[in-house]
């Protein structure tokens, strides 16, 4: 970041309006399509005591969560708070 | 909008199916003994979440709330939630469908992209509710098997739950 305003010194430097107590719930929503990650401990416990280890959401599916991407872009919620697609994370 | 009154879409949410799997194991395990038919919700993504998705992106928070729903209706069931979170974020934005047609109309075009389509006719059941109204608690009574008999007990909730008053 320092290389790149040293090189294109009039660019406006674009910051979240997201407060950074809210960054990770949002990022996690638009990157995984849940707030909190599914770890491997979780799974193999759901498992233990009869449950999918992964459940039928957006944790199993990838299409789901493509849906969702699609919808955050269409409000242009991604452009508002700016949330970089490319390295999945808000932009600071 | 239930196929029957006591077949319901199960929303588990992000935090339960994530950490809290008594929570879903537990609500499986007494709805089957109360014969309330819990169905899988297959496809769904965080309700979302009620506070800050909704302050910082609130057509985002609509979009995916009705994408939800919109499962549910394609189910034919109406929803049954255990976490208030999402009770709050279901029911609010119901609310809004239900008294603004012009937002429905515009969260339905987007909703159009990805194949979806939501009438804002699915009801928002919380497992509480379902059972003090819908089994109720005569039969509550002949079920009990264990008596707590001078157990003191603070009740809570979740403040989610007690929306406003008019809100239906």
């Amino acid at each position: 970041m320092e290389e790149e305003i040293k090189r294109f010194p009039l660019r406006r430097i674009i910051r979240t309006i997201v407060p950074s107590s809210f960054k990770v719930a949002i990022t996690n929503l638009f990157r995984i399509g849940h707030v909190p990650e599914l770890l491997d401990y979780w799974i193999d416990e759901r498992i233990r005591i009869g449950l999918e280890g992964k459940p039928p959401t957006a944790y199993q599916d990838d299409k789901v969560l493509s849906e969702l991407q699609v919808l955050v872009k269409n409000a242009k919620t991604d452009k508002k708070i700016g949330f970089d697609w490319e390295r999945k994370e808000l932009k600071t | 909008m239930s196929k029957s009154k006591t077949e319901f879409a199960f929303f588990l949410g992000c935090t339960i199916p994530a950490s809290q799997i008594f929570v879903e194991k537990s609500t499986g395990l007494v709805a089957k003994k109360l014969g309330i038919k819990l169905v899988d919700f297959r496809g769904a993504t965080c309700c979302p979440e009620p506070e800050m998705i909704r302050l910082v992106g609130h057509d985002a928070w609509l979009r995916i709330a009705a994408r939800n729903l919109s499962i549910a209706e394609t189910m034919g069931c109406d929803v049954c939630v255990v976490c208030p979170g999402c009770y709050d974020t279901f029911a609010k934005a119901n609310d809004e469908f239900r008294h603004d047609s012009k937002l429905l109309d515009d969260v339905n075009q987007s909703l159009l992209t990805i194949g979806k389509h939501y009438s804002g006719k699915i009801n928002i059941r919380h497992i509480i509710d379902l059972i003090y109204s819908d089994v109720g608690l005569a039969r509550l009574k002949k079920l009990l098997v264990k008596r707590f008999n001078g157990l003191r007990v603070a009740a809570q909730y979740g403040c989610r739950l007690q929306r406003e008053t008019e809100m239906e």
